[in-house]
Formats: structure tokens, sequence, C-alpha cells
């Protein structure tokens, strides 16, 4: 008997996946850091490290630390800004044979919509993600992802100057993440991300010091995923557009998990760091449990 | 760069808490040069759940070698693995020792298990000069490769807290001792150890106008310039603000110790 091969492509609002994985912001950097271990063909897409208007250095170190299951980033957002992206990175960027996907942020909503602007048009950027919810920032950031009003508006701005696929960014930092999800879409986002880093804190106990120079961080990796399932669960009740999911995500049975409980598709983050090829084998994961099941389109796994 | 599974092909207990590890991986010894590090998978688990570089200590046709310092969990478990196992390994990552051939007497600065990076860097720069070590420890038992060194011809000098072996006191005053009674101006000096003392290193080999270059240690994640987790403060003049952090997994480890910005 032919097996007949599952199609797992999915649809971010206009942005066609050839498959539900893709790796995440700020763990991938511009893609090209992981071209010589991972295939990146394989992969549905890849989120770039966060762009600002204005270069940012980032915060002092150390930047990292190791916790049970997870680490505490608190790099602080540092990138080259949005003048310099296009003129060293973005050029590179045709050369990757997936969806590359723009992450933004800023520290006002008029600045988010002037990157957004600057980034629509450009042939090598097949959506943008509004990053609301980077815990490591000052000013902006996740300030606007834990306020409705705030969300609703930065979504709004953005929305008028591009006609690209917006995903929004969701802080798992908030009490009702539900309604930070309805605010984004009624802001016009086409599907919503979640979560990004929760934000945690690491004591030395020798030197009675915190363990990160800018002593908060925001923690990732497989002690996040319970938490950051039961957002995604919360959310995909509450709303209509898609959601990609995300947090702790290290094996494909991790994945199927937000498959199931809704999600449209998923990110990759601090995998990339233990096992580079994690994406590369979360995407085969599926496609093998799909034939073994003898299911052929991705939404079957949920029924 | 590549991603490997490598048989440990021998293990030995150098010193108290300290391991070699010879691993069979050929593809990434023939690409790999001194100062370069390797990023392993210490466990399929998740504790520890990032991996953990390691400088090249020896670069052979079949492999490499990697020499650690137990100081927590992960180089524990890494201890505890014995010949036979596989290891999940990316390498030859970074940016390594830059060599000139030239004829001066290369002088090596090795703190602790900085001696690591540096036993490579011998053994390539020995081909066409001559090269001295010296080497500081806590206390006598962490003086390691003295013999692998010597055995290369290799001038060393030691230096210990305690006075145990060697001088009392740090490799920087070997250092300056040699430095001041040096009739050759401007010798080479490459550098590995803790942070302290590659600063004092740096301010010495200023002093002196030598060139030396430095081999950093960060906390890292990637490995290989994705996440920005590992960088190092490095004098800019082009940025308004005289500095930008460079990541010191692709970036360095190796830099030139002018660059460095120490506070
Ligand atoms: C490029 C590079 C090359 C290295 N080469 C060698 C080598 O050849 N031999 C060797 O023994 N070690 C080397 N190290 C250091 C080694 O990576 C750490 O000792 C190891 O990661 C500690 O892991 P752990 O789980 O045992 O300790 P953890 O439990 O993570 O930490 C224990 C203690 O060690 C400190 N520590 C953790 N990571 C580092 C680090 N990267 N640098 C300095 N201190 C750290 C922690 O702050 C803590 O106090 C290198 C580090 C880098 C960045
Ligand atoms: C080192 C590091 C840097 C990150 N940088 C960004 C960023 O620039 N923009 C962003 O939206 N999310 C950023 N994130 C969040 C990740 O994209 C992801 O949402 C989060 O880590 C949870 O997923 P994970 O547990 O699989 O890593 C970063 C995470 C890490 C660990
Ligand atoms: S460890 Fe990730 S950039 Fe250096």
């Amino acid at each position: 008997m032919q097996t007949i091969e599952p199609d797992i492509s999915v649809n971010i609002g206009k942005l066609k996946l050839k498959n539900p994985v893709l790796c995440a912001s700020g763990c991938f950097g511009y893609g090209q850091e992981y071209a010589e271990l991972v295939d990146l063909s394989m992969l549905g897409g890849i989120i770039l490290k966060g762009i600002t208007l204005k270069e940012r250095h980032g915060n002092p170190m150390p930047r990292i630390v190791e916790t049970s299951a997870g680490m505490l980033n608190s790099v602080g957002l540092q990138n080259m800004g949005l003048s310099r992206f296009l003129r060293e990175k973005l050029p590179l960027l045709s050369n990757i044979p997936t969806n590359v996907i723009a992450n933004i942020c800023g520290e006002t909503p008029e600045e988010y919509a002037t990157i957004a602007k600057e980034l629509s048009n450009k042939d090598s950027i097949a959506a943008l993600e509004i990053n609301i919810s980077c815990p490591n920032v000052s000013h902006g950031g996740m300030l606007f992802g834990q306020d409705m009003m705030l969300t609703f508006e930065v979504v709004n701005l953005v929305r008028k100057q591009t006609s690209l696929p917006l995903i929004v960014k969701l802080s798992p930092n908030v009490t009702d993440i539900a309604s930070i999800a309805r605010a984004a879409v009624d802001g016009g986002a086409d599907a919503v991300s979640l979560i990004n880093t929760l934000l945690g804190m690491a004591m030395n106990i020798k030197t009675k010091k915190p363990r990160l120079a800018n002593i908060t961080g925001g923690l990732s990796g497989p002690a996040i995923k319970p938490v950051a399932l039961r957002m995604v669960w919360e959310v995909c009740k509450a709303i209509n557009v898609p959601v990609i999911g995300q947090g702790g995500i290290m094996t494909w049975e991790d994945s199927l998990e937000f498959l199931l409980v809704g999600a449209t598709a998923v990110c990759i983050g601090t995998a990339n760091f233990v096992n580079p090829k994690a994406s590369m084998e979360i995407v085969q994961g599926i496609k093998d449990y799909m034939k073994q099941h003898k299911m052929i389109e991705l939404k079957a796994i949920r029924m | 760069m590549i991603q490997v599974t490598a048989k440990i092909l021998e293990k030995e207990e150098v010193a108290p808490d300290h391991y070699r590890l010879a691993l069979d991986a050929p593809l990434i010894s023939k690409d790999a040069s001194p100062g370069q590090f390797i990023h392993v998978n210490i466990t399929s688990q998740y504790m520890p759940l990032l991996r953990r570089p390691f400088s090249i200590h020896r670069i052979t046709p079949f492999g490499i070698e990697i020499l650690f310092r137990i100081v927590g969990t992960g180089t524990k478990l890494l201890s505890e693995k014995r010949q036979g196992d596989e290891l999940d390994i990316i390498g030859p990552l970074g940016h390594g020792f830059s060599i000139k051939n030239n004829a001066f007497t290369a002088i090596l600065v090795a703190g602790g298990v900085g001696v690591a990076p540096l036993f490579a860097l011998a053994e390539r720069l020995r081909q066409f000069t001559e090269v001295r070590i010296l080497i500081g420890s806590k206390t006598k038992t962490g003086v390691i490769c003295l013999e692998k060194f010597e055995a290369l011809g290799i001038d060393v000098q030691v230096a210990t807290d305690d006075g145990s072996l060697g001088i009392k006191g740090v490799a920087t005053d070997l250092l300056e001792d040699f430095l001041a009674t040096s009739a050759s101006p401007q010798l080479p000096i490459y550098g590995c150890g803790p942070m302290p003392m590659l600063r004092i290193l740096s301010e010495i080999a200023h002093l002196y106008s030598s060139p030396c270059q430095i081999s950093l240690e960060a906390n890292m994640a990637c490995g290989v310039g994705a996440c920005l987790g590992c960088v190092a403060k490095i004098a800019n003049p082009h940025s308004p603000s005289h500095f930008e952090y460079k990541r010191v997994c692709v970036d360095g480890p190796v830099f030139d110790a002018r660059e460095i910005l120490w506070r």
C-alpha cells in the first residue's frame, strides 16, 4: 500500500507556511548563524531577532543563566537598529530558503508604525511579528502588551502602515491574556503568538547578588511549557485568528500538545540552543505521527 | 562548523577534579585551529539544559581533545562519562588565536584550567618559533600539563598562590619578571584564564607594547552567534558611546587585549 504524504501546510493570514514549525525570535539570529547546522528549507519559517528603530547595545553581562530545566535571559534587545538592518542584513535574507518574518519592537506606538512601514514591500520579508512583550527593556516592549488599550493602539497603528500579515506576540506577564489577545485582534492582528518569556530572577547565594546583571530576565525552556500551554489554550478559545504556540517546546510531542489545544503553528526557541536540529526533527516527527495515524491533514490531529 | 556524535576514545583524570577527554571527531579536527572551542551537549535530560563550551585542547588527525575542571553540575556529569560513551558536539566554533609566523619567542600565560587551549596553540607555534609558558594556579595539584609542555621542549615556569610549586605568586608576576629582564621587546603574548588575571595581563602587555591575544569566557547559550547572550564590551570609536557588545562565541573567544573595555 502506498502511504500518502500528509499535507502539513498552514495559513497565517494570507501567508502560507509549508509546515507549522517556525524558529522563534531571538533564538535563531538572522537565520545565517544556523545555516551550516540546519536545512532551513525544511522549516515553515524563521522569525528574526527583534528590530528596533535605533541601535541598542543591550544589557550588561551576565545576560544568561541556567535555571531548573530552563534559562533566564536579559539580552535587552541588542540589535543594530532599523537602518543598519536594511543595509546589512536585509540583502542576505533573500538567500534564506523559507519564509522570513521580522520581529519589531518600539518605545512608542509611532516607532512600531515607522519600522512596519519601512519593512513592508520588501520581497524577503513575508510577515511582521509585533513584539509587545519584551521583558528586558525599560521603555515600551512589554508595557504595551500588558494593557488592552495600548495593545489595540499599537496594532491598529501598525495595521494602517502595512498589508503584510501581522502577528502580535503576547506577554505571559499579565492577569488575563485572553483579553489582550482580543484587543490585538480588534486592532487588526492576523494572528497572535505566545508566550514570550516569563519574568524571572535567580540569586547567587555565595555572593548574595542576582545572577543576572540586569537583576531580572525572561524565563524560557521546558520549565515554562505548562504555563505556555495553558495560556495558548485560553487564547485559542477566545479568538478566531490563528495562534502560534511557543514556550518550552523541545520535541515533536511537545509541539503536538500545542496543536491539540488549538494552535495553528508552533515556534521553537530555546530548543535550538540545545539541539540546532530540533526544529527539523519536529517537522519530521509531526509528519511521521500523521502517517502512522493515517492522517492526511494537520487539523485531523485535533479529532 | 558541524554537529556530530563523537565517541570518547580516551578519558584521563589529569589532576584532582581535572579531566581530559579525547574525542573521535576527524570532521571537526580537520577544520579546527587553536583557540576555537566545541559546544557539548552533556545530557539529553533537561538538567543541565544548555550545552557547555570547552576549548579545543589538542588537535589530532583523529579528532580533538578537551581538558576541563569540575565546577558545577555539567562538568560533574561530563566527568562521569566513560571511554566508549558518545557525546553530541558542535564545532569547531569561534575565532581562535591568529598565529603570525615571526621569529619572536611566544609567551603563553595560563591561569588554572586556562592551559587547555594554550596546549593546542603551543603545539602549533612550536613548529616555527620558540615558546615559553607561564602557568599560575592556586596550588600544586592544579598545575596541569606541565610535563606535556616540557615534552614539547617548551620552557615552563610555575607560580602558585601558596608557593607549593614554583614561585609564590601569580602567573602575571612571572610575566612581569620575564619582560623586565628580556632583551627583546614586544614579545607576543597569548593568555587564557580567569577574567581578573586577563585584565592584569592586558595591562602588562600594554606597558611593554607587546601584542596580546586573550581568550575570554562568558556564559553561553547557542554558541553560534544567534542569541547574543555571551557578549564582551569592546571598544568601537565609530559608535557614539565608543563601545559595542561583541559575541564571545563568534567574534571571540580570542580577542586582541587592546580592544577590551574592562569596566
Ligand atoms: C569559549 C569557552 C571555552 C571554555 N573552555 C574551557 C575549558 O577548556 N576547560 C574548562 O574546564 N572550562 C572551560 N570553559 C568553562 C566551562 O564552559 C564552564 O566551566 C562550564 O560551562 C561550567 O558548567 P557546569 O554545569 O559544570 O557549571 P555551572 O553549574 O553552570 O556553574 C558552576 C559555576 O561555574 C561558573 N561558570 C559557568 N559557566 C561558566 C563559563 N562559561 N565561564 C566561567 N565560569 C562559568 C558559574 O558561574 C558557577 O559559578 C570554557 C568556557 C568558554 C566560554
Ligand atoms: C535569548 C533569547 C532572546 C529572545 N529575544 C526575543 C526577541 O528579540 N523578540 C521576541 O519577540 N522574543 C524574544 N525571545 C522570546 C522567544 O522568541 C520565545 O518566545 C520564548 O523564548 C519562549 O519560547 P522557548 O521556551 O521555546 O524559548 C527571546 C528568547 C530568548 C531565550
Ligand atoms: S552564545 Fe549565543 S550569541 Fe554567543
